[in-house]
């Protein structure tokens, strides 16, 4: 028995000791001795029973909830799917729901299902890994929500109306807890729905791969493009490029970019609902996917994807109409452009590397052709002749540029050449259109006459260029030839050895040493089987050999096994698993306390109030902090006063760091200084040491009572004095009525003394714990008058951190008080921070590259000039960045205030509770939350929200203005 | 009449030459003084502390000289040994210190615990590992992949940065508390590593500086991503691992405010065992100690001030270099 009450007591015991402390003593005294009657004696079996069935029919209930959840998202599915017809008049917008719809419309069941649970589609294509990934997912999706995601998130919504045992439980942990698991709940929802979504695009890719790489037909579509002979119907349905996008992305494994650009190759339907064909290509893309198809079709290997690439880059296709128009049109091609030369993908690092190889020389000018070539896409006239003018306005100029670059296309020939050929073809249709327009009133001529005689104009033209072209084409072919040859001279280099014929190259030929070992291997290669003079004829057979086995090879889908997905995460995902970590510590420790700390704001969350209740806004700390409120009236004095201080210590430590710094690094940097790393040294001693150490040390050295104010006061003898008659009074006269002569001060009052006089216009002196002495003195007239006498004691002290009168002037909510500790504050601050700016300096001006001001030297420039027009502007221009950091760290530096003054001196009348005159905002919400009694963590919320509006209309101002966060690959 | 021109000018040449060597003389003489000032200025506080350290006055009821009267080195062994000299009528008496500073036995249970020191270091060490961790992969992601949420995490970080931290770590402690992992050292490791990716300012500056075509040419050869970063960028970016791990490793010993918030238990812990960290130990040693022996434990707050000093500034010091690199770099990478 005694062992059975003992914990029972213990339990009582432990319970009413939470009431011991003040604070807690507020908490609803009537929940606890429930809870306590309670665990004393256990409810009965069949209440309990009871409760247990109800529980589990709630439980019941939100799994039905789930299911209506997950039957929602179908629902969610046909609603969209009945809007997509609506959705295609738009373009560009809702492309989301348009596929989905699409999706919806076209699929079979089993997709269908997979719109409820989540990578069921996965297993019409066999991809188990996929499949069980998802539907891994979804059950643990539905058994968070079940056990602890719905609960939480009714509660989340019911906060501040906790149940009583609840709250007599413990109601700060319990709020919380709801509160954290609440925001949990909210990202895991949208988390899950991220995935949800990548698992219905997943099934919905496999399906389309499926229907349209068709063995055959692909093979047929492959020779059909091949053979340059097809154009289709222009009103098949377009399939969309998004949707190729993903498709090639999830499914080949391609890079987010060369998926893009995949999808640029229009992909057409056949009006039967057949599978899909490839039809026509973007002129630009038309190489690139070649060699993908090579890559595809046989797994090249690097090197010979490389040459087929090389080849078919230039292949000239067939022109065709763009059905977008030809803005359209344009956005692609400077899009394409843009790629070409910014992006960073596979495909483009290629293009880059190959630019640096001589050896690869001709592929770069094709390309630059190839990109002329997308400019071509922009006229359809070019495409269609003249039918296209004759619609038009026929007034309206052909740009030469389109036509241009067409005759490029076509003719490889260089751009100067087409400009002129184009420049002859479209003054001959000019030419005829203005017979056309003369002979109008004699006889109108038959459109096809028109049309005849401006196509043969522009064949004539392109005819004659034809020739030039193929005149260029021999040329290069002899140069090739040409240097063939030389590499037959280089063959008994060979014979001496890789290097030596590597150094020969880049002598003779500037190769580099890639493109040099590539043609040391050729050439070795060559004179081992056959006369390396056949080169040339060899490479091309190869060529061909290849352009033969691909295009007779069908194009054959390989869906990505699961294996395959996982190692994209250390290549092409490879931001993915590098990212994961960091981002989820990055949500736990940060995004998810500032969520909680903003919704806190708008409760009424403090020691009295437990339970962050009361969510809303009447009760929550920004009215509080605007003075609404019981006890709350001093509150906008107290904000206005520290935002004024919080501003101008914000300028001043960094500003005055930032100038300091940086004359100081020009003093070291000078140059007849020596030992220039001995002075830096010094200073960066102070940074090396812990701040907090130093401002702890500097704090007792300038305290109050602190060393300096005693061995100061160590000098201070008090005060003698002296009666009328010379004799010393010892004792002090407080004068209690007979006025005696007035006092001679005899004898040394020391530093302090002799400071002490120094006073500000109303009177404070600037040393505190000062002792006086009053006399009273009669007037010639017999008034009787107080003569009061300050004097320092050995008690007596300069309040560096404490002075709150001396200096400081009363304007209502524009006082300033405590104009001393500011100062020295901010001295301080200069302490600490100079060193700071010093060394980032000194690195920058040893970057400064030597010629800048040898070149102004010889053009004039004397050292001052230099200085404004080399060394500051080079200066400000690489730590602009820096100021606007160090900025809004000063807004929130903690610790100089708080190691120094802690916020002192305060006054209660003036400001609320716990703030004082050199607090900092954010000191302010330390106090608030950590020194005050009543700990306001709804106010600190609130006051972290408006110091984060502050930071933010600072960022803002200035954000925009540094050039360095505008064109960031630029510096790359 | 040549010559005497020409004479003229190399006087006049000469006598420029020797106004502009006084200018210079002069004004070196201005920068010397100057920075001897400074230097003094700078170096005053620092040499002061250690001055201090080695008081041999104990346990007054008085401020602490401004240069002690009796030097010794008795700080450094209380310290280390956890006790205190305390002033008894005229002569001082030996007793057990509120702190414990490396490690102690005397507690309750006899049992061997770590003192502040020794859990910082075992803090710093984890969080070292996780913060350069983290750190690292954030900036070479930001710096080399190019991936959809790039922009916008990187404008995110941006913002986050401006909310007052100290908000949070309110709620941070809170949830600690609930799941029962307060006042442990993992409390603390987790504060100072769990949000190191946003710091990832001044590693993305480095990485930014390597060239990319190195990059390159090992994709042309068939390598990774993965592979790139592990066996190109990795090794090329020495500097700023050493820089990371080193400024993640000092953290934890400057650090007061989270420390001291997130860890209840106070850091007068020779019983208790609790943890506590260095700076919040000496804070405590400074000012939290009783009224009336104010200076009661100031000769082992410098002792310990100066045993955490001088290791991280000859850290410092050594690595300098990566610092002035990181900071200009990063500054003008954005």
């Amino acid at each position: 028995m005694e062992e059975n009450n003992k914990p029972l007591e213990a339990k009582n015991e432990e319970l009413s000791g939470t009431f011991d402390s003040p604070d807690e003593a507020k908490i609803d005294f009537e929940g606890i001795r429930t809870l306590n009657r309670d665990s004393m004696k256990p409810d009965p079996f069949y209440l309990r029973l009871g409760r247990g069935i109800v529980e589990l029919l709630l439980r019941l209930l939100l799994l039905i909830a789930q299911v209506i959840f997950d039957v929602g998202k179908a629902v969610l599915q046909v609603v969209v799917g009945v809007f997509k017809y609506a959705w295609l008049g738009i373009k560009g917008i809702g492309r989301w729901f348009r596929n989905k719809g699409r999706m919806l419309l076209e699929t079979d069941w089993l997709r269908r299902l997979n719109l409820i649970f989540n990578g069921i589609g996965y297993a019409k294509s066999k991809q188990w890994g996929n499949m069980v990934v998802f539907l891994c997912t979804e059950i643990l999706f539905i058994a968070y929500m079940f056990l602890v995601g719905g609960n939480s998130l009714v509660r989340f919504v019911n906060l501040g109306q906790l149940t009583e045992g609840e709250i007599a439980a413990s109601a700060h942990d319990v709020s919380i807890r709801v509160m954290v698991l609440g925001i949990l709940t909210v990202f895991i929802i949208l988390g899950y729905f991220f995935v949800w979504n990548k698992g219905v695009q997943g099934g919905y890719d496999m399906y389309q791969i499926e229907n349209l790489y068709d063995y055959k037909q692909g093979h047929a579509d492959a020779l059909r493009v091949l053979s340059h002979l097809e154009e289709f119907d222009e009103d098949l349905t377009k399939l969309s490029r998004h949707k190729i996008r993903v498709l090639m992305r999830t499914k080949y494994g391609y890079s987010d970019l060369s998926s893009r650009i995949i999808s640029y190759v229009d992909f057409k339907r056949i009006p039967d609902k057949k599978p899909l064909a490839i039809v026509s290509f973007g002129l630009n893309l038309k190489g690139r996917f070649y060699a993908w198809y090579a890559k595809i079709g046989k797994k090249l290997n690097q090197s010979t994807w490389h040459t087929v690439f090389a080849k078919y880059l230039v292949w000239t296709p067939k022109p065709y109409v763009h059905p977008y128009g030809s803005a359209y049109v344009n956005n692609l091609a400077s899009a394409s452009y843009y790629r070409f030369l910014h992006t960073y993908d596979k495909y483009n690092d290629y293009i880059r590397c190959v630019r640096d190889r001589s050896a690869l020389i001709k592929v770069i000018s094709n390309q630059n052709k190839v990109i002329q070539c997308v400019y071509a896409e922009d006229e359809s006239s070019v495409r269609n002749g003249i039918p296209a003018i004759s619609r038009n306005d026929p007034k309206a100029k052909l740009p030469t540029k389109g036509v241009a670059s067409r005759i490029v296309g076509a003719f490889e020939c260089s751009f100067e050449t087409a400009v002129e050929a184009a420049k002859l073809a479209l003054n001959a249709i000019r030419q005829s259109q203005l017979t056309a327009k003369k002979s109008k009133g004699l006889e109108a001529p038959r459109p096809e006459e028109i049309l005849q005689s401006k196509a043969d104009s522009i064949s004539d033209a392109l005819s004659s260029f034809q020739k030039k072209w193929r005149d260029d084409k021999l040329a290069e072919l002899d140069r090739q030839k040409s240097l063939l040859q030389k590499s037959d001279l280089l063959l008994e280099m060979a014979e001496e050895g890789k290097t030596c014929f590597l150094n020969q190259l880049k002598l003779q030929f500037d190769l580099d040493k890639d493109a040099g070992a590539k043609l040391y291997k050729e050439v070795s290669l060559a004179k081992k089987t056959e006369d390396p003079k056949d080169n040339l004829s060899r490479r091309l057979a190869h060529f061909e050999a290849y352009a033969a086995q691909f295009e007779s090879t069908p194009l054959h889908p390989s869906p990505t096994t699961f294996s395959k997905q996982l190692k994209a995460f250390g290549d092409e995902k490879f931001a993915v698993t590098v990212m994961a970590l960091p981002t989820i510590g990055c949500l736990l420790v940060t995004i998810i306390p500032l969520i909680f700390s903003i919704l806190l704001a708008f409760t009424n969350w403090d020691t009295m109030n437990q339970g962050a209740g009361n969510f809303g806004w009447s009760n929550s700390g920004f009215p509080a902090l605007f003075g609404f409120g019981e006890g709350m009236s001093t509150m906008p004095r107290t904000l206005v006063t520290l935002f004024i201080w919080t501003m101008v210590w914000a300028v001043f430590a960094t500003f005055l760091n930032y100038i300091f710094g940086i004359v100081l690094a020009l003093l070291i940097q000078r140059k007849t200084i020596r030992g220039k790393a001995f002075w830096r040294t010094i200073f960066i001693i102070s940074i090396a040491i812990p701040q907090f150490i130093t401002l702890l040390v500097i704090a007792k050295f300038f305290g109050d009572h602190g060393v300096l104010n005693s061995w100061l006061g160590s000098f201070t003898h008090g005060v003698e004095v002296a009666g009328a008659d010379g004799a010393i009074i010892t004792t002090y006269y407080t004068g209690s009525g007979t006025p005696e002569d007035p006092y001679v001060i005899v004898g040394e009052q020391g530093f302090l003394g002799w400071i002490s006089g120094w006073k500000d216009w109303n009177g404070n002196s600037i040393v505190s714990g000062l002792k006086s002495l009053t006399n009273y003195v009669e007037d010639a007239d017999g008034t009787i008058r107080a003569v009061t006498l300050e004097y320092a004691t050995k008690e007596s002290y300069i309040g560096f951190f404490s002075n709150s009168n001396w200096g400081g002037w009363d304007a209502g909510l524009l006082s300033v008080r405590a104009v001393l500790p500011k100062i020295n504050i901010i001295l301080i601050n200069c302490w600490v921070g100079i060193p700071y700016t010093m060394l980032s300096t000194m690195g920058i001006l040893m970057n400064i590259p030597e010629d800048l001001y040898e070149s102004s030297r010889i053009d004039g420039a004397n050292s001052w000039t230099q200085f404004w027009k080399i060394t500051m502007p080079y200066v400000l221009f690489v730590t602009g960045p820096n100021l606007l950091t160090s900025f809004i760290g000063n807004i929130n530096n903690f610790n100089v205030i708080y190691f120094l003054t802690g916020g002192n001196p305060n006054s209660q009348m003036a400001l609320t509770s716990p703030a004082g005159y050199t607090d900092l905002l954010i000191t302010w919400i330390y106090k608030m939350t950590v020194t005050a009694t009543t700990k306001q963590y709804y106010l600190a919320s609130a006051l972290g929200c408006v110091i984060f509006l502050i930071c933010a209309f600072f960022s803002l101002l200035m954000y925009g203005k540094l050039g360095s966060t505008k064109n960031e690959e630029e510096f790359q | 009449m040549s010559t005497s021109v020409i004479e003229a000018s190399q006087k006049q040449a000469k006598k420029h030459y020797a106004s502009q060597k006084a200018g210079r003389i002069a004004g070196d003489v201005l920068v010397y003084l100057i920075l001897t000032v400074m230097a003094f200025i700078w170096l005053a506080p620092i040499v002061w502390l250690v001055l201090q350290s080695f008081t041999g006055e104990y346990g007054l009821a008085s401020q602490p000289k401004l240069f002690p009267e009796v030097w010794s080195f008795e700080n450094y062994i209380y310290l280390a040994t956890n006790m205190v000299k305390k002033a008894s009528g005229s002569g001082y008496i030996i007793e057990d210190s509120a702190f414990n500073f490396f490690w102690s036995t005397a507690n309750m249970e006899g049992k061997f615990v770590f003192g502040g020191f020794m859990q910082t270091l075992l803090i710093s060490v984890f969080s070292a590992v996780i913060s350069t961790l983290f750190t690292l992969a954030t900036a070479y992601a930001f710096s080399r992949l190019r991936f959809k949420a790039r922009k916008p995490m990187m404008r995110l970080i941006l913002i986050l940065g401006m909310f007052p931290g100290f908000v949070s770590l309110i709620i941070l402690y809170n949830t600690f508390k609930i799941l029962g992992i307060g006042n442990s050292i993992w409390t603390l490791v987790i504060c100072y590593s769990g949000g190191a990716g946003m710091g990832y300012y001044i590693a993305k500056g480095f990485f930014d500086t390597i060239s990319k075509q190195i990059d390159e040419a090992a994709m042309i050869d068939g390598a990774t991503k993965f592979q790139i970063f592990y066996k190109i960028t990795l090794p090329l970016s020495k500097p700023i691992i050493v820089y990371t791990v080193m400024t993640s490793f000092m953290a934890p010993w400057a650090e007061y405010i989270t420390a001291s918030y997130m860890l209840t238990g106070g850091a007068q812990n020779n019983k208790t065992g609790t943890v506590t960290t260095v700076s919040v130990m000496l804070y405590e040693m400074v000012n939290a100690t009783e009224k009336s022996l104010p200076a009661l434990y100031w000769g082992q707050f410098c002792a310990g001030a100066v045993l955490i000093a001088v290791p991280i500034s000859l850290l410092f010091i050594l690595m300098q270099k990566n610092y002035v690199s990181g900071v200009t770099g990063g500054a003008v990478k954005g």
